[in-house]
């Protein structure tokens, strides 16, 4: 264990969004984040997998106080940001900085490069002295793969993997200690995000950054991660250190999804057997009662109806929320209700 | 049937724009036999779904011009016959689906209605007939309570389920080819898993051959038996599946495979392929792949290399495998 405290931790995080449903009818509640814990350590880098619709990107807007959460608490750095001032909130920022999923909408068309990034900067009104901000200015496009030439070029000039890295210079700016990262690379092509990726990578070692990296690919998130959270309907359902989670899944929907994702290998592809999950996403408007995954789980018994479980630890570091835990043992005498 | 089901030979797909002409798609050839996949693999701007397009000619032309090239269906060729008998065989023997299903279903009509306009106008059958298969097809392609569903809008059905429905749709005349543009990009993996294995249920039931247009390295391997990888318009690698990833020939091949993290392996690093893709206008002097290629040979840059067929009915267009 290190003595340092969490950069960012999360307790009991929820966001409920109300809508409303019909003309007549009453308030409807979309539970989009509904009770998250979650840790993240200095230089720690954290991935928080799951589907469209579960909540993730929700809780990186929390993280980042963008929103406000309707219970539970955000502690950056150990103080509680909700106890916070506006103005302190800001000076804040310059310590979690954000990049986006889009390239294309996540900069201003009429801003030149080099007043997308030093922005920051004049904002928070950093390195006025103009041979200081040269030399910062020099620094950033040089660790980001920027080439100075383009310093007066506006973001349509570019393809996506050089505007991605104009988001990752503008995040950086201010030296944050967290970067919260929605999707950075999925909106690249392969080979521009492997570019990506292993910049991130560089980036994290150089700068001492903390990563929670927001994602809906496995194969991205074990490159780059040391420890994952997967969501499910606004839950954390299981959290491990990267290795363990992907050799020894202890929650029945992360084995659906590590199994569904498509292996580049044909000979694997041709062997596997793949878990098939039946049916969508239910509606976050009415999760199921009990455990939310039960409707599609292969393992489920009749008690996962009504018991909502608590995340167990299955070996250290590893914890899963699943009422029949460990699933994988009670695999042949679970009493598999037919789907 | 023996021969091929469909065979594209030396198509190039031009964009005649007023200040410059963009080669998108610039030489493609390939066989496609029954029950077969072929996929075609590329990253934006390769030229994989221009050529999809080009084979139903259903580009806007001008400003797309199919330059030259034959796309032969059992024999006929798809660009130069009249635009009557193209209708017939579009929708009906050669099917297409494509990635956004929410952009291509009609969003005022019911998921029913649109199936049974394509079974009414290609089987010549009754309104209440086709409504009939239409609820059949729903069922086929998974969807619970197809009599309800059927009366459903796109809107009332989640982004899984609108493609289903495409696919009942594209399978609605048991087409004898199914292009699918991207049919599981948009789509969560699980989601995405379950319509891989549908068209794998469908494809072995009506032996349909399936053109697969995917940027994912992972669904080529899930699916393809042979395997066009185009860089830059054109292909650039051919292969069949097993033999592409085993022992890739062409060096952007080779980098592209190397790019992708895997799931089951955590590199330190991912080989990146170095720089950006190409500008498509005008033409290139050498290899398209050059100036980003970590073993271009001297002659790369200025020596457009020819298409070098090799060994196991593989070619790739490299001049590395000169000999």
């Amino acid at each position: 264990m290190s003595a340092s405290p969490p950069i960012l931790e999360v307790r009991n995080l929820k966001k409920h969004f109300s809508s409303r449903k019909s003309m007549f009818g009453g308030e409807a509640t979309v539970k989009a984040v509904d009770g998250v814990s979650l840790s993240v350590m200095p230089r720690e880098s954290v991935a928080v997998v799951g589907e469209s619709g579960c909540g993730k990107t929700t809780l990186g807007k929390l993280v980042l106080a963008l929103e406000k959460p309707t219970e539970g608490q955000v502690f950056f750095d150990g103080r509680d940001m909700a106890g916070m001032t506006a103005g302190a909130v800001r000076k804040l920022r310059t310590d979690m900085q954000v990049i986006f999923q889009d390239p294309y909408s996540s900069l201003d068309p009429r801003m030149s490069v080099e007043a997308v990034i030093t922005e920051p900067w004049i904002i928070h009104g950093m390195h006025k002295d103009p041979a200081t901000r040269a030399r910062k200015l020099a620094k950033l496009l040089d660790d980001c793969g920027i080439a100075k030439t383009h310093l007066a070029r506006r973001p349509h000039e570019f393809s996506g993997g050089q505007r991605q890295r104009v988001g990752i210079a503008r995040a950086l700016a201010l030296d944050p200690r967290l970067v919260v990262a929605d999707e950075p690379v999925s909106a690249l092509d392969v080979s521009i995000q492997a570019q990506i990726l292993n910049l991130l990578k560089d980036l994290q070692k150089e700068r001492a950054l903390a990563y929670l990296f927001i994602s809906h690919d496995f194969s991205v998130v074990r490159h780059l991660c040391a420890r994952v959270a997967v969501m499910y309907l606004g839950r954390i359902v299981e959290t491990a250190d990267c290795e363990s989670l992907f050799n020894d899944p202890q929650h029945p929907y992360t084995e659906a999804l590590l199994s569904a994702v498509p292996v580049p290998d044909p000979s694997v592809e041709k062997r596997r057997k793949r878990i098939l999950l039946c049916g969508d996403v239910p509606s976050p408007l009415k999760p199921p009662s009990g455990c939310r995954f039960h409707p599609r789980c292969r393992y489920m018994k009749e008690s996962c109806r009504l018991d909502d479980p608590a995340p167990t630890q299955a070996r250290p570091g590893h914890f899963a929320a699943c009422p029949i835990l460990p699933f994988k043992e009670k695999r042949s005498d679970a009493a598999l209700v037919a789907l | 049937m023996r021969g091929p089901v469909l065979a594209v030979r030396g198509l190039r797909t031009h964009f005649m724009m007023p200040e410059r002409t963009v080669k998108a798609v610039d030489g493609i050839t390939y066989e496609l036999y029954p029950g077969k996949t072929l996929a075609v693999v590329g990253e934006s701007g390769s030229g994989k779904s221009v050529h999809a397009l080009s084979i139903l000619k259903l580009l806007p032309m001008p400003p797309a011009e199919i330059v030259s090239g034959q796309v032969l269906f059992r024999g006929e060729d798809l660009l130069t016959m009249p635009a009557e008998r193209l209708r017939q065989v579009r929708g009906d023997r050669i099917a297409m689906i494509f990635q956004e299903p929410m952009t291509s279903l009609n969003p005022v009509l019911t998921i029913g209605e649109q199936i049974a306009e394509t079974v009414v106008l290609h089987q010549k059958k009754s309104k209440a007939n086709a409504w009939e298969k239409a609820v059949g097809l729903l069922a086929k392609v998974g969807i619970p309570h197809p009599e309800e569903r059927a009366r459903d809008y796109p809107h009332q059905f989640s982004g899984g389920m609108r493609q289903r429905a495409m696919i009942a749709i594209a399978l609605s005349c048991e087409p004898d080819v199914l292009i699918a543009d991207e049919p599981t990009t948009a789509l969560d993996v699980t989601i995405q898993a379950q319509i891989l294995e549908l068209m794998k249920e469908l494809q072995r039931e009506y032996r349909m051959a399936i053109v697969l247009i995917t940027h994912n390295i992972g669904v080529v391997a899930e699916m393809a038996d042979d395997v066009v990888v185009m860089y830059a318009g054109r292909a650039v690698e051919q292969a069949p599946v097993d033999a592409l990833f085993k022992d890739p020939k062409h060096p952007y091949t080779k980098g592209l495979l190397e790019s992708v993290p895997s799931i089951y392996k955590r590199k330190e690093r991912l080989e990146a392929i170095k720089g950006q893709p190409p500008d498509l206008t005008g033409g290139f002097a050498g290899c398209p792949f050059a100036p980003r290629c970590a073993v271009a040979l001297e002659r790369c840059a200025g020596d457009d290399p020819p298409q070098f067929h090799l060994e196991g009915g593989r070619m790739s267009n490299c001049w590395r495998e000169e000999r």
